[in-house]
Order: C-alpha cells, then structure tokens, then sequence
C-alpha cells in the first residue's frame, strides 16, 4: 500500500518535471524540436504569414473570393475538356479511342474518380458542386465541395519547388501572376496515378496547364481559358474556355468518399474497366 | 402510345429539362451502367439508409417487377439535389413499406452484399405520397 503512494508521488513530479521544462522553452525551440515534421521552403515565407501578406504589391485586377458553380446551362456535357479535341498521339491516342468507344455504347471506362480518386486538375473545376474561393494578396485558396479537394494558387511571386523534392499531387503546384485584367495561372507538378481528363484520357508528368482568368458581367461571372500540353500525349494546344457563376447565396459543406461508400452505389461497382491497379 | 401516356411523357421531359436548367446538379461518377430506357418497380421494406454526401442510398428487400426479387440497393444523387426535389432525411427509414422505380445496371452484377443494384426514379412512400417518377417510366439521375 504504501509502496503504491510512493510509486504515485514520483509519477506525480516527474510529470511536473516534465511539464515546467516544456513551458521553459520558448516558442522557437519547440518548433526546431518538431523541425523534422514541419514542411520547409527555405528562403520562402508561408503564403499565411502576416510579413509576407503585408509586403506591397499592385493592386489585384479582381477579387475572387466568394463562392461559384459552373455554368452548365448550356448543356450538362460541357463539364468536359472537349470536342474538340488535340490530335492525341501514342498510347492516349488509343485510349482515347477506347472512351470514345465506351462512351458510344453506354460503357463506363475508367471511372477513377467514382472510384474515389482524386479528380485532380481540370476535372476538379468542372465538377458539378460549388468551389469556394477565398483570394488573399499571396494566395488564392479554392475548396471544391466535391471531396472537399483543395487547391491553392501562389500570388506571392515564388517559383516553382526544387523538381527532385516536390511532391506530385492531383491538383498540381500553381503559380499566378496578373496581367492587364487578367490572372494568369500556371501549374506542373501534376500526379499521373488514375488521373485522367474527360472519359479516360491519360496525362504525363510533363502535362501543363495555363489558366487565363477573368471577370465578367460586374463580377457575377468567371471566365477560365485553360491551355494544356502534354508533348507525350497529343501535339500542340488542347484549348478550351469554360464559365462559372458566382452563386453567393449558398456554401459549401462536407464530402468524404468513404472506404465503403461504393459498396452502396451499384454503377461504381461496374465501372473499375481501364484503371490501373 | 396512348395519349395520356404520351402527355405524361412531354410533361414529364419537360420539367426534367426545366429540372436540370434549374437545380443544382452533382456528380461522384458516370451512369452509364444503368439501362436508363428500363425501370423496374420493387416493392418491400427498407432496411437501410445512407443520406450522407456525395450520394444518398437505401437498400430495400423485397419483389421485383422486371428483375429479381431480394436485396436491391438503389443509388441517388446528392442530399443536397434531392432536398431541392422534396426529399428529406427521414422520407424513408429503415423498416418503411415502400415502391421504389429505378433503372436496373445495364449488365447485372452482384453487389458485394449479394444486392440487384438499381439508380433512383421515384418512390411510393409508406403513407403513400410520392417522389420523383412513379409511373413505371423515367430516366434516374445521380447529378
């Protein structure tokens, strides 16, 4: 019993022990003591950090923080890419043809994002929820409701990250700068796995995207020229322009693909044809 | 076609025209596995549901007119879409005796359950009112 005590007395200090040294450091010491587990960009501030946001820059051409959804008004199918489309080459040349094919016959073909992968750029875009936006001097951050995917545009004029340390992700490292009206965005850096463009057109690694944004009619509407290339997949330009409208009056909110959640949807269940695995 | 039918029919095609120029629409995925020129109606009980993003489901036990009787789990767009249709999260509760049309996969497979799978037309509810289509006719939709 009383070896019990004595046993809880010393837990009961070290614990004070242990805690008053914590508070001892300062601020700056634990960071380095979680150093290892922090992402670094040497030379780079965060997008976040109030030095960095209060630097002067130009005055933006627009703002666009608020909320918008894509204007499919003219047709559900324009939440695609194409036709037209580039003079695909190689292997997306055939796999092009196999969705086109698919798409003929009521197949479904490569259906990675019912699968739960990410829609990854530009499909991400034109998924059919709203995207909130929210600009800041350094930084646009875009959520889109679908999956909550998250994208982030850097205004604070960085480059891109060392090629040998980035990691590739489904919505790709983007980098805008204005000119004139317009936000110009480019983006690299985009993963490969099962990310594909409309029905089952595959990209490289060398895959790039210019966005040309603009606002029109007194900012109720988003224009986007997306310019893609991919030199291992079609030749020159893939162009295509799409809108969005600014739709204020709702938010967005939570969306998980759960791990079972395609255990409920029959049509996911038949469309796993074409993807890597 | 007789033609109270072939007006059900324009009526019917028109406000689901009207119904995609207006309403929000949403996407997890194609439905190109559902044969949406077939509608099967299963009548039975209800004995799950999901109503969570990005798609509601139910699953219901019971007898089919136009595929096998059983399990079936019937696929829906969005919460979100089917509030803008009149849904609400307890319109159907596990247990509910309940109608349900919906355009069968155009190549049957099994679900993992063992379940027919089936996307969203309409549905006859327990006391009787109804939602979507329930006319043994109808395109499903999960945008």
């Amino acid at each position: 019993m009383k070896c019990k005590v004595y046993q809880r007395a010393v837990l009961f200090l070290l614990s004070i022990l242990i805690s008053s040294s914590l508070m001892a450091q300062t601020a700056a010491e634990r960071r380095e003591q979680l150093s290892r587990m922090i992402p670094q960009h040497p030379g780079q501030l965060g997008a976040l950090a109030p030095e960095n946001l209060a630097k002067d820059r130009p005055a933006p051409a627009f703002d666009l923080t608020g909320t918008w959804f894509v204007d499919l008004s003219e047709g559900f199918s324009n939440f695609m890419y194409g036709p037209p489309y580039p003079e695909f080459i190689g292997q997306t040349k055939l796999d092009f043809e196999e969705g086109q094919r698919a798409r003929a016959e009521g197949r479904p073909y490569r259906d990675a994002i019912g699968q739960c992968f990410p829609a990854g750029i530009p499909m991400i875009m034109t998924r059919v929820w709203p995207i909130a936006m929210v600009q800041l001097p350094t930084v646009i951050y875009m959520v889109s409701n679908f999956n909550n995917s998250f994208r982030q545009i850097f205004l604070d004029g960085r480059d891109y990250s060392d090629p040998d340390l980035v990691i590739y992700s489904y919505n790709g490292e983007s980098i805008g700068h204005w000119e004139g009206d317009e936000l110009v965005v480019n983006t690299r850096y985009i993963e490969t796995y099962n990310h594909f463009i409309d029905t089952g057109i595959p990209i490289s690694e060398d895959f790039r995207m210019q966005e040309r944004m603009r606002l029109l009619e007194n900012g109720e509407v988003l224009e986007i020229e997306h310019i893609m290339t991919d030199p291992n997949g079609w030749v020159g330009e893939w162009r295509n322009t799409k809108r969005w409208l600014r739709v204020d009056y709702t938010d967005i909110g939570e969306v998980e693909c759960l791990p079972d959640l395609n255990d409920n949807l029959p049509s996911t269940q038949a469309g796993q044809d074409g993807l890597t695995r | 076609m007789k033609p109270l039918k072939f007006l059900n029919n324009v009526i019917y095609s028109g406000a689901a025209a009207l119904a995609l120029l207006a309403v929000p629409v949403t996407a997890h995925h194609s439905t190109a596995a559902f044969d949406n020129e077939t509608v099967v109606k299963i009548e039975g009980e209800v004995t799950q549901v999901r109503w969570i993003n990005p798609h509601a489901s139910f699953k219901l036990e019971g007898t089919a007119d136009g595929g096998p009787d059983g399990l079936w789990t019937i696929e829906m767009t969005a919460p979100n879409v089917l509030i803008n249709q009149g849904w609400k999260r307890s319109s159907v509760s596990p247990g509910d005796k309940v109608t349900v049309f919906a355009n069968p996969l155009r190549n049957a497979i099994t679900l993992n359950d063992g379940s027919q799978g089936g996307l969203y037309v309409g549905v006859i509810l327990a006391d009787g009112s109804t939602l979507g289509r329930t006319d043994g006719e109808g395109e499903g939709s999960n945008r």
